[in-house]
């Protein structure tokens, strides 16, 4: 099983946007990787172009804060799980999941981009 | 080092005013300004050296050129946002209204229509003993959280070995204020007790909320209304948030604020009850 949690500058707490975050932590089988966000400076779509990453890097399971609609669609046509953060620091979030306590991600935010 | 990200919720409460105060009482030496829309902060924190200057690139805009151009006016009535203008049956591009979708350059039939990538600010950067980061998005730009972000790494990437750093942000709940969140330690949010300014700090305290950010609250002018601090304070106490001091009705600040002078420079009891906020946010920082 592969794990990715969006990480935040200092490469230990998650960061808590997943589109622009800088970078990914991959975890499988007990190896850790860490790896820049190509999506982070991306002028838009940066969302569907994050999912696309982490679809590419054959990810099975995603652990974020939130997560927007766009990339939701793309990561459920990937059959990729997403788990809701409750942890400061991803090492911390790895170990919840791992032990089956975090619960799973359904609130999608949809943006407001000129509509309300 | 320690992250600390100012907010407000409402514009006018006195989030610059707090900043520079702190700055001065903490001399610090890693600062940001993630107002990008209306950057204030270098007037009151004075950076003597002239600053580093850099693009900021933002999406693509379209550009017809006029020699190839047809004036068939396929463009304008494929364009979705009506950034086509027709002037005399000649076409161009209103760049504030293009989005950069590039349906214009696809349906055209002369070839006449290219993407350009887009100047859509200027990034400064002061280099001293320590670090000044500061931005200022152009009209009706909409990258305003992307600039924020590179205005905020730009003084992490520069900033020399210091305890603390103090980042100015912007008012309200959108774009520019979540990109702000991210990476902080600590968010002082600057209240004001007017209806207005209890609505929108309930606001920002549930972004802040949203983005497991660390809060605390400060109320600014708080004898112009010590039944709207009061309900400030219930409201701190409610949803167990911090609640680090109030500031006095004060003449000294506008006349030292309109001088160009920092608060923490003259001798005032707005002063001395930002002194004590600055000791408590401190603590905090380090609980």
């Amino acid at each position: 099983m592969k794990i990715a949690i969006p990480l935040d500058e200092n490469k230990q707490d998650v960061c808590i946007v997943l589109a622009r975050t800088p970078y990914f932590l991959f975890s499988e089988d007990g190896n850790n990787s860490i790896v820049e966000n190509p999506a982070a400076q991306a002028h838009s779509g940066a969302g569907i172009k994050a999912a696309q990453f982490l679809v590419d890097n054959d990810i099975n399971t995603l652990i974020t804060v939130r997560c927007g609609q766009n990339a939701a669609d793309v990561f459920k046509a990937a059959n990729i799980k997403i788990y809701k953060s409750a942890n400061k620091a991803a090492a911390d979030d790895l170990t919840a999941c791992e032990e089956g306590k975090l619960s799973e991600l359904t609130d999608f935010h949809g943006g407001f981009h000129g509509v309300q | 080092m320690k992250r600390l990200l100012i907010l407000s919720g409402k514009g006018g409460t006195g989030k610059t005013t707090t900043a520079a105060a702190f700055i001065s009482f903490a001399q610090a030496k890693a600062i940001a300004d993630c107002d990008v829309d209306a950057p204030n902060l270098h007037l009151v924190s004075k950076p003597t050296l002239k600053p580093v200057v850099s693009d900021f690139l933002g999406g693509d805009k379209a550009v017809i050129d006029s020699e190839k151009c047809s004036n068939c006016g396929s463009c304008q009535s494929f364009c979705r946002f009506n950034a086509i203008e027709e002037t005399n049956g000649s076409y161009a591009v209103n760049e504030y209204a293009c989005e950069g979708c590039g349906v214009c350059m696809y349906v055209c039939p002369k070839k006449a229509i290219t993407l350009h990538t887009d100047t859509a600010g200027r990034k400064e950067l002061y280099l001293s003993d320590g670090v000044f980061s500061t931005a200022t998005l152009k009209m009706g730009r909409g990258n305003s959280g992307k600039l924020v972000t590179e205005v905020k790494l730009a003084m992490l990437q520069n900033s020399p070995k210091t305890d603390l750093a103090i980042i100015d942000g912007s008012p309200g709940i959108g774009c520019p204020v979540i990109a702000s969140v991210s990476g902080m330690d600590l968010v002082l949010i600057v209240a004001e007790p007017s209806l207005s300014g209890i609505s929108d700090l309930k606001r920002l305290c549930k972004t802040a909320k949203t983005f497991r950010a660390k809060s605390a609250i400060c109320v600014n002018k708080w004898d112009i209304s010590p039944e709207n601090t009061k309900l400030i304070k219930d409201f701190c106490k409610a949803e167990n948030i911090s609640f680090v001091g109030k500031i006095p009705y004060d003449k000294s600040v506008s006349k030292a604020i309109n001088k160009g002078t920092s608060l923490a420079e003259i001798d005032c009891p707005a002063r001395d009850a930002l002194k004590d906020i600055y000791k408590n946010t401190i603590k905090l920082l380090y609980e």
